[in-house]
């Protein structure tokens, strides 16, 4: 443990011991909501008409809150994808295998390292098939290949290991390099960890159009390996009061040349409360097979209620179109039968298809398939028994 | 590491009734979800909910335990969405004095991280779950937890920088 890890857990032991936990089993007992329990001593000397007080105050408690939802405007008039009649079906392209080991059609989870030490599933190259680990203290990397291991070399600081990924050559990966400033680079390794090479990215962690600085939020080589796909996010949200800022797509040619800011997620169209603004995040990019769109994710801190799943189109010498393929949903986390994510924080997976024409994305009931061209719900494939969800990441291994 | 209270052993409830439970848990879950939600109140209302859902299904839960875990971090997610915004906003929206300790400081850029970022971190830095743990209670793939932890650790360490 780290001299600021063990400080952060100081802190933290600290914090919970100045807790101060409300003993009440008698209202637990009661079935009391901790909404029912304003008055309840009051209640509680009025025993007799205790069961008629609960049941008027969760009655008006439950029209109350029945009130205030309607009465909320709605924040975002982008409406939810939903297609709870779409029956499952096969994987007729390949199969997609999550993070926790289960796939579609079902069959061996891909490789981890043998190692003890804990490891996570980083990266996954859709051309050679290989996986990406790194260990949960960031200091080691794994390449497992569909048939044996690859790669296993350590990792050290200013590297940022935990954010390791393929490319850009088929033996080769990718990690930014953390400075007084954050990540201003990244550095290009061989599967031994020997540096090859240095790519500057500090044109994208600058300020932003609006004045905020900007922090490194995902990073990924096109399949050709010529293009870094860089994205970031506002350093410290959107700061001072009522500053408007934005979350940012790059992109850099390994060759050298402009970096192209070829997409900007502004802050939602909301102001809370008339002059503060919501701030964007951005995560997930992922580029098609045939590196001519680029998927990410995009929300927002507050009201992270429908985080989307976009496509934009890179055309050479084009101007980019950015396109919703996807709208999650993520006010009813619970519901059934809809495309809705297992978290509600915007950590929701996707995969392309070997092929570009689907992609797969993850939903509380397992993993649905949508078109790539207009997001239509294609096929779902579900869960497994025993298992809460299904969760991300997400690969789309082709055909052997 | 486990903190006493978080993690209670099923053995110590064979046979118990609830109350026995309910006392058993009530500190550390407590405690666990103040982290969470960086309130007294609002995490006492937390898991005094977890626990009725608890209570309502005690005849037949096999192991209540990591039933009242999961309730109670559901319940904190379900608050930090619902309430995110006024959580969020309320140090921009008082005039107060800027943090004067690094503890301070630090309750800040808790408040600002992302709930399952957030919850990364206290389990794995207060509650010493390992990460098949963590992943569990946050019903997340193993792999996610990870990189919430490092860019928890990588946002936290540079604002303190």
């Amino acid at each position: 443990m780290t001299d600021f890890e063990q400080q952060l857990t100081d802190h933290l032991r600290e914090r919970a011991a100045a807790a101060t936990p409300r003993f009440d089993l008698e209202a637990v007992e009661q079935g009391i909501g901790a909404y029912a329990l304003v008055d309840l001593g009051e209640r509680r000397r009025r025993r007799p008409v205790i069961v008629a007080m609960v049941g008027v105050a969760a009655a008006v408690a439950l029209f109350v809150a029945i009130a205030l939802v309607r009465a909320t405007p709605d924040e975002d008039d982008s409406t939810p994808v939903t297609e709870p009649d779409v029956e499952q079906g096969p994987v007729t392209n390949g199969s997609i295998v999550t993070g926790d080991g289960h796939g579609w059609p079902e069959g061996p989870a891909p490789a981890r390292p043998d190692e003890p030490e804990d490891h996570e599933w980083n990266a996954f190259d859709q051309d050679t098939g290989s996986f990406l680990y790194v260990s949960g203290s960031g200091t080691r990397v794994w390449v497992i290949g569909r048939d044996r291991q690859e790669a296993d070399f350590p990792c050290a600081a200013p590297v940022i290991c935990g954010w390791t990924t393929f490319g850009p050559g088929p033996d080769e990966v990718t990690a930014p390099t953390d400075g007084p400033d954050g990540p201003q680079s990244v550095q290009v390794m061989a599967l031994d960890g020997t540096v090859r090479d240095t790519l500057d990215i500090s044109a994208a962690v600058a300020d932003d159009a609006f004045g905020q600085p900007q922090e490194l939020s995902d990073l990924a080589w096109s399949p050709d390996g010529s293009r870094l796909a860089v994205g970031t996010e506002p350093e410290f949200g959107c700061s001072p009061r009522g500053a408007e800022c934005e979350a940012e797509v790059w992109i850099f040619d390994r060759d050298g040349g402009e970096p192209q800011r070829v997409h900007a997620e502004s802050t939602p169209a909301e102001q809370v409360d008339g002059q503060y603004w919501d701030t964007p995040m951005l995560t997930g990019l992922a580029w098609s097979p045939d590196g001519r769109r680029l998927g990410l994710l995009v929300g927002s801190t507050y009201s992270n209620d429908h985080p989307r799943l976009l496509a934009l189109h890179l055309p050479p010498g084009e101007p980019t179109v950015a396109e919703t393929l996807h709208v999650f949903d993520a006010r009813d986390w619970r519901s059934e039968g809809t495309l809705i994510p297992a978290d509600n924080d915007l950590h929701y997976a996707f995969a392309w298809s070997p092929d570009g024409s689907r992609l797969a994305v993850t939903s509380e009931g397992g993993v649905a398939e949508i078109a790539a061209e207009d997001g239509d719900v294609l096929t779902r494939h579900h869960g497994f028994p025993g298992q809460a969800g299904v969760h991300g990441p997400l690969a789309w291994l082709p055909e052997r | 590491m486990v903190v006493e209270g978080v993690h209670s052993s099923e053995e110590q409830l064979d046979g118990a009734a609830f109350g026995d439970f309910y006392r058993l848990e009530l500190d550390g879950q407590v405690r666990r979800a103040v982290l969470l939600l960086g309130s007294n109140d609002i995490a006492s209302d937390v898991v005094h909910d977890a626990f009725i859902e608890v209570y309502r299904r005690w005849d037949t839960l096999g192991e209540p335990g990591p039933y009242l875990h999961v309730a109670v971090l559901n319940g904190c997610r379900g608050v930090h969405r619902q309430r995110s915004r006024q959580l969020r906003l309320l140090p921009r929206l008082t005039d107060r004095d800027p943090p004067s300790s690094v503890g301070e400081h630090l309750d800040d850029l808790l408040a600002e991280l992302p709930f399952n970022q957030r919850a990364a971190v206290v389990l794995r830095f207060y509650a010493g779950l390992t990460t098949d743990e963590i992943a569990r209670e946050l019903g997340c793939a193993p792999g996610s937890v990870g990189p919430w932890i490092n860019r928890a650790l990588a946002k936290l360490r540079k604002a303190l920088r």
